[in-house]
């Protein structure tokens, strides 16, 4: 091989090899070490969302983890010592983001409060359907009957697919209720 | 040897206010415009940029003799998003608010032209020390332009500072400062203010230019 063989072609194949091998090891590296921390903090928000929605319950240490649910697109659910329940779903909505969910229902099946994080909704137009205000209209609701977006509650104008993945997630929610009761 | 500790601190404070990348290189303005509706992220991003922008100026100084001119560019581009990854592994690790509230424009640091720009023309030509001093002076500058500029845009669209309140809540707030054409028209008189003040400077003070340090190094040559 000859030395101009090894400047132009070989040397910055190896060159930019190397540089990428040595950066993904590192991010490799402290991905390790972040990832924990991280699904530690994710939990640690959910439970804090559970104990939102469910205004009999003050405490996240007296839920008790619920499984054995077969409702798709359900991530999680818990039930605390009164019969109240809450009940975790995720829906793709705009560009394949997930939508998450957090329901509570009360021992009746009346609705007691949801959560929405709808940050990966495009931000001022679909992550509006995460507004207190516009979520308020679904307090109190029955919880048992699956609802029909614009038929039972509106949409939020101007977000229609985050909107339908809000409402899908809703329903998951009930279907998993529904089941668990 | 006076000289050569002059051109140090010129290095260093050439990114203040002569070069300044935001208002003098006019480099790097979307995240600047996008993060500044609150003092809080504007520091973030000016703490996060500045890392990188040190990290990625000494890797790039040291390996600018074994990096090939024709894979300069996807070299740079590894190296910087190595380093935005970490920092935004970290983040999302330990400051879950900081890393929600810049959202996108974290990971964007590392299309970020202030960064590639640094490299290519100051870290692939000069030796660590240099380069390392470029990147701290630059992101002093870039920091102060933007929590400069989300001081104005909280103060007179919000009414807080760092999320303290520091107007009376009686005092009408301008909306428009925390939209886009507000950040625009901060933006804008920053830039004549920089301007303005670099006029002041360069009458009072003899400084040497960026230009003037080649020329020096040169002539010691």
């Amino acid at each position: 091989m000859n030395k101009t063989t090894w400047e132009s072609t070989v040397k910055p194949v190896v060159v930019l090899s190397v540089i990428s091998l040595v950066v993904s090891l590192l991010l490799a590296v402290v991905n390790s070490m972040t990832a924990p921390v991280i699904a530690e903090n994710e939990r640690a928000a959910t439970l804090a969302a559970y104990v939102d929605v469910m205004p009999s319950v003050s405490d996240a240490n007296t839920l008790e983890e619920v499984s054995g649910y077969t409702t798709a697109n359900v991530s999680g659910a818990v039930k605390a010592e009164d019969g109240s329940m809450a009940i975790k779903a995720g829906e793709s909505g705009f560009d394949g983001g997930v939508l998450t969910v957090i329901m509570g229902f009360d021992t009746e099946g009346k609705v007691t409060g949801i959560w929405v994080d709808a940050s990966t909704q495009t931000s001022g137009i679909g992550s509006n359907v995460a507004k207190a205000d516009y979520l308020a209209q679904f307090n109190g609701m029955d919880g048992t009957q699956n609802i029909v977006m614009n038929q039972d509650f509106d949409a939020y104008s101007g977000a229609t697919i985050s909107s339908t993945a809000l409402f899908a997630a809703i329903n998951d929610c009930i279907s998993c209720y529904n089941e668990l009761a | 040897m006076a000289s050569e500790k002059n051109s140090k601190v010129s290095i260093l404070t050439n990114g203040i206010i002569k070069e300044n990348p935001v208002l003098r290189l006019v480099l790097g303005t979307c995240s600047c415009l996008a993060v500044t509706t609150a003092v809080s992220s504007a520091l973030g991003m000016g703490a996060a940029f500045t890392f990188v922008l040190v990290c990625a100026n000494i890797l790039i100084s040291l390996l600018r003799n074994v990096i090939p001119a024709k894979v300069h560019l996807p070299c740079y581009i590894v190296i910087i998003a190595g380093f935005v990854t970490i920092v935004q592994m970290f983040m999302h690790a330990y400051m879950v608010s900081l890393y929600n509230a810049l959202g996108v424009f974290l990971p964007l640091i590392v299309v970020n032209c202030i960064i590639l720009g640094r490299a290519e023309m100051f870290a692939c030509k000069n030796n660590v020390v240099d380069s390392a001093l470029d990147g701290i002076g630059m992101g002093i500058g870039y920091t102060l332009t933007v929590v400069l500029m989300a001081t104005f845009r909280e103060v007179l669209g919000s009414g807080t500072w760092l999320g303290f309140q520091v107007l009376p809540e009686s005092f009408a707030k301008i909306s428009i400062m925390t939209q886009a054409p507000g950040a625009f028209f901060c933006y804008g008189v920053l830039m004549a203010g920089c301007v303005w003040l670099e006029g002041k400077l360069d009458a009072r003070i003899e400084r040497k230019s960026c230009c003037d340090i080649d020329n020096l190094k040169k002539e010691a040559e």
